[in-house]
């Protein structure tokens, strides 16, 4: 049982992935990834301990795959709680992950975009930006999901987080430039593709930069034009904010690219 | 409480016990009218709690919504002299707890099941269900190999009735103790 639940608070999708977690590491190991004789030594171990790592017979590539506590389970399980303004929740959550990961990038530039999202509600742009930007140094981070636009509401369109996005967009561009110059790709969660940048540029209402971007994907047929999904940019969700990237919806150019996409 | 074989609850007829504990006792039936072998679980204790009652019925009828392979249907939510019971589809096989008792499982069977319950797990999220207490002996595997997972939403119950009790009753040592620690 999860932590947040041996706690009396209510079960959430996030406690049933945990759960699912666990399964997976019975079904790998034949035990528990927390040790104790009795149920009170069990949830005090969940409530204060990091779980187990799976013992050496399993192989590495798997076990790293199934740990209950891996970066990824531990990034999916805390994304639900953003939405729902349940960031120190969320921020908490990971930072148990990352006691265990110190060194995943992925983990660290979420835990900054959280606390940056954290900032972004409370009207504080100049933390948010600073926290942003220390999630560029590790991961990439856009940030700001839909979710946490809706939840800004009328701020959305004040002078703050306008100037928020625009920072956030010069940093990414002058760091896409550089890689371009460079050629060389640390990795692909460092690197801002033209993908990324579309959709910063979308947020502030650059509609003709964002389209070329989104063409510039579709030429180069590099890996992340695979993933692209124009929807998961102007989603039915972000569309219930009413943004800059509104318009885009109707643009022919967009409904053109769509199509070539194979989405009707 | 418990019924002997051949006990009838509704248009069902008991035909064996096969096991008791989660939140209730599990009997195997036979549906009287469509001829078919079902489960049936009786809530002996919360049956006669109006409130409880109440959340198991709405619990119950959420989760009967659910339609995946991996997800045991559950038929109907039925009264009979006074006792509510779940009817839902009876999976011959073992429970996942028996068999990983032995040991970690090699790696494709890891993958073949913890998919099928992940797979089992998102749908229900997609409509908007939690399991609660999802672990192995809540998973049977069918002797093809497919998963099915049990109790979808139904773990909540016993969990907040014991919850609510708690400050003043001892929680029961077995038989009600849905919410399990792992």
């Amino acid at each position: 049982m999860a932590p947040e639940v041996l706690q009396g608070q209510p079960a959430t999708v996030p406690s049933d992935i945990w759960s699912l977690g666990t399964l997976l590491y019975e079904l790998t190991t034949g035990g528990l990834p927390f040790t104790g004789r009795t149920d009170f030594e069990l949830s005090s171990q969940i409530l204060r301990e990091p779980p187990r790592a799976l013992p050496a017979s399993v192989p590495a590539g798997r076990a790293q795959e199934l740990d209950p506590l891996s970066p990824m389970i531990a990034a999916m399980a805390v994304w639900p709680l953003a939405p729902l303004d349940r960031h120190d929740e969320a921020i908490a959550q990971l930072q148990r992950a990352l006691q265990v990961h110190p060194d995943d990038e992925v983990l660290r530039g979420y835990q900054h975009q959280l606390i940056g999202e954290r900032y972004l509600r409370q009207g504080k742009f100049d933390e948010a930006v600073a926290e942003f930007l220390a999630g560029f140094d590790v991961a990439f981070m856009t940030g700001g999901g839909p979710e946490v636009m809706t939840s800004l509401g009328e701020a959305y369109s004040s002078s703050g987080i306008q100037g928020f996005w625009q920072r956030l967009l010069d940093v990414a561009t002058a760091r896409h430039h550089r890689d371009l110059a460079l050629a060389t790709r640390e990795s692909p969660g460092h690197y801002v593709t033209p993908y990324k940048l579309a959709e910063l540029n979308l947020r502030l209402g650059n509609i003709d930069r964002a389209l070329a971007l989104l063409e510039e994907c579709y030429t180069n047929r590099d890996e992340n034009v695979l993933f692209i999904k124009p929807w998961s940019i102007v989603t039915p969700r972000s569309l219930m904010v009413d943004g800059p990237w509104w318009s885009v919806r109707s643009d022919p150019r967009f409904l053109d690219l769509l199509k070539r996409l194979g989405h009707p | 409480m418990s019924l002997a074989a051949g006990a009838v609850l509704g248009h069902y007829e008991t035909v064996g016990l096969i096991g008791a504990g989660g939140m209730g006792t599990v009997y195997r039936a036979r549906d009287t009218r469509l001829g078919r072998i079902v489960a049936i679980k009786l809530v002996d204790d919360l049956s006669a709690r109006d409130l409880a009652r109440a959340r198991l019925l709405r619990e119950a009828q959420h989760a009967s919504a659910l339609n995946h392979p991996n997800i045991c249907t559950i038929h109907e939510i039925a009264e009979a002299d006074g006792r509510t019971f779940i009817v839902m589809e009876y999976v011959e096989g073992r429970p996942l707890s028996d068999i990983t008792r032995g040991g970690g499982l090699p790696a494709e069977r890891v993958v073949a099941y913890g998919t099928q319950i992940a797979g089992a797990v998102a749908h229900a999220h997609d409509h908007g269900i939690l399991h609660r207490d999802l672990k192995p002996l809540n998973v049977i595997v069918t002797s093809e190999g497919r998963a099915k997972v049990l109790d979808f939403g139904l773990a909540t119950l016993v969990w907040h009735e014991e919850a609510a009790h708690a400050p003043t009753t001892p929680l029961p040592q077995s038989g009600t103790t849905a919410g399990t620690i792992a």
